[in-house]
């Protein structure tokens, strides 16, 4: 009862912003364009440019609330309020990608005359109808929506784990942040869009990472760093000497994000965590939704650095264990799956184009990536490292004749030294051995080494650059 | 007796008679009825389906045909040119890497009247050659001819995961053709046997080179098949690298890029980064290849010329000099499960959970999308880990194909296409090892832990008792197979 307690408490703290008045889109709704760079990571010196539409919408005095979706690389947003064709400047005050949330603000006065906040919805509705809002053509569009449930689910944009409610509608092109709303209430923002179903980032959610920004502490968002099998299967608590049925999952893997190994083991069974009993599909009843999958409770009822209490069965007994809820950190990842704001970087060396190996790069070599890449990129660790490079072409050249084929191959080593990222490979080519570089390749490689010129190197670097008209030979 | 000597030389020249008829006497269809495994249930086989193609008569009253033709052959007649008697025939010898097999009938009549033809030189390229065979399954035999368009080492699709010399020619070579001889000066210049899908008017066939290795082959009455160095050539175009070697710029010498497993001379006598500079006298080229009848062609088409357990001699440049090298060759038979495979697949089942060896056909039963429905660590295992050193590779994984529903098993949460890791703390790296782990367990649980770390268990007495209902309700035969 003393986590509903919390729950309710935490509820509290997000009293409605705005005053009871029934919700009018033409003054709470806006449309933000966003004017934005976009990188191809196959070709990573090439920069386009695009627009992106999406909707915004007032929760407080210079606050507008929007998806951090599209907004990576932007540089110029501007937004239109009232259906008119005016379009104020604004700017970003802060977006926090992994989380799916941003605000921006319009610093003309003008912009906020005659707009009204809405109030972000204290709990979530888990049935019935809601109403879907954006601005098309200088029209408020409606739509209604109903209910389709409400889950544990990722992130769009990371692996952080939230609420997540999906409901059916029948707009087009939707998931650009369009505003759902339960009477006057911000139910929250959409995030995704199949067909008719809907993803919604719920308001509770949004209010919460707003709440732990504006915390002194920082606390950050929490992660729950393992894995579990679920253990349905009696066999499975029997083999442990756990003679109970239909409770627990067992745990697999630890610290796969990199972010903790504190508390739990592998082959731990987890029976309880936060006071809450868990099942053996890794569910626990929630006070307010029911049953719910564990994972969210990592961020809907904590902070990053709050120890949980969790009840397991390690060693033939049952036994208590802390379990300190790590922030996320997404730099942690071995092969990084998102990355916002910044440019791709590469190095070029003697026509030899280095890239480290990351999640955009993956999806531009989409379904045909080589299997190699493929395995070495859902790795969790190797060696120790703390990130991969592959060679990802190779500009052919007099210089690099013979290796003009090699495409997507994984680095190993450099003159001897272990190649982690970008800077490492800048490093090993300034020692050069006998003047000549020699560069190593994963031992499973259908091809292993490479030699270059040392001395002929940097020369030969300009030349390519100037024939193949790139800009810079790194971008680190 | 003197007497029955001369009708027999009569006889024999009359035969003589009749073969000179020209080469289609010898050549022969063949009718084969195969049934095929399933890879994901290994119990169970294919409804039987039928398939034809062509062979010819080879000295010692055999027929030479394409081991394709006469692969999971349950019942195998050959029909004679223009005579409708069907004569059952079986395998002798098969020889899945170059595609090619040797048949008998038990029927002597078969022969009579029909003389062997005999295997002749390689062909070279644009000089006419003609095919006989019997193409879409027709009963009237069937002639093609066109020129040598080029030899090259190729692609066998039959293993599909080795390459051998192969003539391209553009007379057409169709399904059925196949196992056909192809005809220059009344000798065989080749056997048909594959297509290239995109590739117009190009069919190819087997050389003498390598139909005279697979007869030599058998000779001792086993097959032992093509060997291999166990080494990785890559080019040495590169005048930097070839300077790093202390190498003269004159395209000749290709770099030895790594080393295989299993071939233990090749790691005691070979080096990475060794030059191959000469391969049985010919000169190597910077590329790789060597000049081989006239043509321009890897310097593997020299490894396949050696026997099994032979050596061939070798020019190496290591350490800035030449030195000379006697490197014995062996055939390759770990690397089976990467190619396609003619025997059907072990099977253990425990408790209703079908494990199986992991293969590509095992990959390529799973449909068009396979590579969605495995993980990349499963394909890293089957592709990529025996590159490792032999310490870390993994023999041959062992993977859950199919899980038999039964009560007690319904809620084992590892589904199938998971590669299994230890069995009672046991670790299981091929079939053998599962085989004995069963065996030794003694206590009441099989704990199973898989390669993505989930780990599962079943009750031992319930996974017995499951097992022999799970037999009877699909008309599985036994509970393994090895």
């Amino acid at each position: 009862m003393k986590h509903f307690a919390g729950l309710t408490i935490f509820c509290l703290a997000l009293l409605p912003l705005a005053g009871g008045a029934s919700f009018n889109p033409e003054t709470s709704l806006v449309e933000i364009e966003v004017t934005k760079k976009l990188y191809d990571y196959r070709t990573p010196w090439i920069i386009r440019n695009d627009q992106v539409r999406k909707n915004g919408i007032l929760i407080g005095p210079h606050r507008i609330l929007t998806t951090a979706d599209g907004l990576s690389g932007q540089y110029l947003c501007r937004i239109k309020k009232g259906g008119e064709s005016r379009q104020y400047t604004a700017q970003l005050v802060w977006v926090d990608y992994y989380a799916n949330v941003a605000v921006l603000d319009v610093a003309e006065p003008a912009f906020w005359k005659g707009m009204h906040p809405v109030a972000l919805a204290q709990t979530i509705p888990q049935s019935g109808d809601l109403q879907i809002y954006r601005w098309r053509a200088g029209r408020i569009e409606e739509r209604a929506a109903e209910i389709i449930r409400l889950y544990s689910g990722s992130s769009k944009m990371s692996y952080l784990r939230h609420l997540v409610l999906t409901v059916s509608s029948t707009i087009d092109s939707a998931g650009w942040s369009e505003v759902v709303l339960d009477g006057d209430q911000l139910v929250g923002l959409t995030a995704s869009a199949a067909k008719d179903k809907l993803s919604i980032l719920p308001a509770e959610f949004i209010a919460k990472v707003i709440e732990l920004r504006g915390r002194e502490d920082d606390a950050g968002l929490g992660y729950f760093d393992f894995n579990y099998i679920p253990a349905k299967n009696p066999a499975l608590l029997a083999s442990k000497g756990l003679d109970r049925r239909d409770v627990g999952v067992v745990v697999t893997e630890i610290a796969a994000k990199g972010l903790t190994d504190d508390g739990l083991q592998i082959s731990d069974i987890i029976l309880e965590v936060d006071g809450f009993p868990i099942d053996s599909e890794g569910k626990y009843v929630d006070p307010d939704y029911g049953r719910l999958a564990m994972s969210s409770l990592a961020t809907r009822a904590h902070a990053a650095g709050e120890s949980i209490p969790f009840k397991i069965w390690r060693d033939g007994k049952a036994q208590s264990v802390d379990y300190t809820l790590p922030r996320t950190d997404f730099d942690k990842d071995f092969i990084p799956e998102h990355r916002y704001d910044q440019p791709p970087q590469y190095l070029i060396a003697g026509g030899l184009v280095f890239q480290p190996l990351n999640g955009p790069l993956l999806e531009a070599l989409g379904k045909n990536k080589p299997p190699l890449i493929d395995y070495y990129s859902q790795q969790k660790s190797f060696d120790d490292r703390s990130g991969l490079v592959v060679l990802s072409g190779v500009l052919p050249d007099d210089y690099n004749i013979g290796y003009e084929d090699l495409r997507y191959v994984l680095v190993d080593e450099i003159n001897g030294q272990e190649i982690n990222n970008l800077n490492d490979i800048a490093a090993a080519l300034k020692t050069p051995e006998d003047e000549f570089h020699r560069i190593r390749f994963m031992q499973e490689e259908g091809v292993r080494h490479i030699v270059l010129d040392a001395k002929a190197m940097e020369a030969v670097t300009s030349r390519i650059l100037q024939n193949y008209r790139i800009p810079a030979e790194s971008q680190l | 007796m003197r007497q029955k000597t001369f009708l027999n030389l009569l006889l024999a020249i009359s035969f003589i008679n009749v073969a000179s008829g020209g080469p289609e006497q010898s050549v022969v269809q063949i009718t084969n009825y195969t049934q095929q495994p399933d890879w994901v249930e290994p119990w169970r086989f294919s409804p039987v389906s039928g398939g034809m193609g062509s062979g010819f008569v080879i000295d010692g009253q055999r027929i030479m045909t394409n081991a394709h033709v006469v692969s999971w052959s349950k019942q195998l007649i050959v029909f004679r040119y223009q005579d409708p008697k069907p004569y059952q025939a079986t395998v002798e010898f098969i020889g899945h890497d170059c595609d090619l097999a040797v048949l008998r009938v038990a029927d002597p009549a078969f022969f009579e009247g029909v003389s062997a033809l005999e295997i002749g030189d390689l062909p070279i390229v644009r000089s006419m050659v003609t095919t006989y065979g019997y193409p879409a399954g027709g009963r009237q035999i069937s002639y093609t001819s066109g020129v040598v368009s080029r030899i090259e080492i190729q692609r066998y699709v039959q293993p599909n995961n080795r390459q051998l010399l192969a003539v391209q020619t553009d007379a057409a070579i169709n399904p059925g053709n196949s196992g056909g001889p192809v005809i220059q000066n009344g000798e065989v210049a080749g056997v048909s046997f594959q297509g290239q899908p995109g590739l117009e008017n190009a069919g190819f066939f087997i050389p003498p080179s390598i139909i005279n290795h697979f007869l030599k082959d058998i000779e001792d009455g086993t097959y032992d098949g093509f060997p291999a160095a166990g080494i990785g050539i890559v080019n040495l175009t590169n005048p930097a690298f070839r300077e790093a070697l202390g190498l003269p710029l004159d395209n000749v010498g290709a770099r030895i890029d790594s080393l295989f497993h299993p071939f233990p001379d090749t790691h005691e006598l070979i080096q990475e980064n060794d030059v191959l500079l000469e391969v049985s006298g010919y000169e190597v080229g910077s590329d790789g290849t060597v000049i081989y009848h006239g043509n321009r062609v890897h310097c593997a088409v020299l490894f396949s010329e050696v026997q099994h357990g032979e050596s061939i001699p070798l020019k190496i440049w290591r350490d800035g000099a030449a030195l000379e090298i006697e490197l014995p060759l062996y055939v390759n038979r770990e690397d089976r499960t990467t190619g396609n495979q003619y025997e059907p697949p072990p099977y253990i089942i425990v408790g209703g959970l079908v494990f199986t060896e992991l293969s590509s056909n095992y990959l390529g039963s799973l449909g068009r999308n396979w590579r969605d429905k495995v993980s990349a660590d499963t394909l890293y295992e089957l592709i990529y880990r025996n590159r490792l050193s032999e310490a870390e590779a993994r023999a041959k994984p062992v993977v859950l194909s199919k899980i038999l529903k039964h009560p007690s098993n319904v809620d084992f949460a590892v589904g199938s296409r998971s590669i299994l890791t230890e069995l009672n703390g046991q670790e299981i790296s091929t079939m053998e090892d599962l085989r004995a782990a069963i065996k030794s367990t003694g206590g009441d649980f099989y704990r199973f832990r898989f390669l993505s770390g989930d780990e599962e268990a079943l009750n031992r007495a319930d996974a017995l008792a499951a097992e022999k209902q799970l037999l009877q309700q699909y008309n599985i035969p036994s509970v393994q197979r090895l």
